[in-house]
């Protein structure tokens, strides 16, 4: 039961929601996790201000105080935490899957806006990387930008790690599939 | 009215409003994530809320405001 319980990390790691039959996942790609330091890291400064608002209260000897500001603390971190989480889900909700079949990028925009955008392998025409200034370069992220046949729209992944590894997947996936060979 | 029942209210709204916010977290994590990273973090992420609610619920009831009306 426990195992079965636990096998949720294993068995759902190349799965997605509307995946084909017999579609084969090759990639999923999010933003670099430098994008959410910033955030996260505001949040580590503001769980500091109970410490500061203790040193101030240590000068007062009122047992009362202490306890209204140990249940005060407890509902800064719990917000903290709830904060700290939307940031990390919102993070982990923007993907871009690359399939043998076709690349969706998933858009959460807050809990109850969703996009979905999906565009087959054989559309693609050109696959090119972005990486700009000192960040990108030494943490080695930058944006993808696939570029379709005729007036369809381009579609531009924000900040994904690794974008020369990531476009020589891409690119392989599409010369595999415009050769109709078996790429995985 | 006295202030320990508007407290008590005033903690059960609060509870309620957090244990939503657990909800629609850990859904979003769950059923939209994609990969095993968002399940870790929504196992992470429940065990954590659970225990800063214990805590929060500790605190609550060794509240003492009779000192504070007092003043008051």
């Amino acid at each position: 039961m426990i195992k079965e319980l636990f096998s949720l990390f294993d068995e759902s790691a190349q799965s997605f929601d509307g995946q084909e039959p017999g579609e084969k996942v090759v990639l999923i790609l999010r933003r670099h996790s430098f994008t959410i330091l910033y955030p996260l890291g505001l949040i580590i400064l503001l769980a500091l201000a109970p410490a500061v608002v203790y040193l101030y209260l240590q000068k007062i000897q009122a047992e009362f105080v202490f306890t209204i500001f140990l249940f005060l603390s407890s509902l800064w971190y719990t917000g903290l935490w709830l904060f700290a989480f939307y940031i990390i889900t919102m993070w982990s909700l923007n993907t871009v899957i690359v399939t043998d079949k076709r690349i969706v990028e998933n858009e959460q925009n807050g809990f109850f806006h969703r996009k979905v955008a999906e565009l087959h392998v054989g559309r693609v025409q050109d696959v090119v990387i972005q990486i700009k200034g000192l960040i990108e370069t030494f943490f080695n992220f930058g944006d993808i930008i696939v570029q379709t046949a005729g007036s369809e729209r381009e579609f531009s992944f924000k900040h994904i790690a690794n974008p020369n590894q990531v476009k020589n997947e891409i690119m392989r996936v599409i010369y595999s599939q415009k050769n109709n060979l078996e790429s995985f | 009215m006295d202030l320990s029942a508007i407290l008590m209210i005033a903690a059960l709204v609060i509870a309620t409003i957090f244990w939503m916010m657990v909800f629609i977290i850990f859904y979003h994590l769950t059923r939209f994530g994609i990969g095993t990273l968002p399940k870790k973090f929504s196992a992470a992420f429940l065990a954590g809320s659970a225990a800063l609610f214990l805590w929060n619920a500790s605190t609550y009831f060794s509240l003492d405001l009779e000192p504070l009306l007092k003043l008051l």
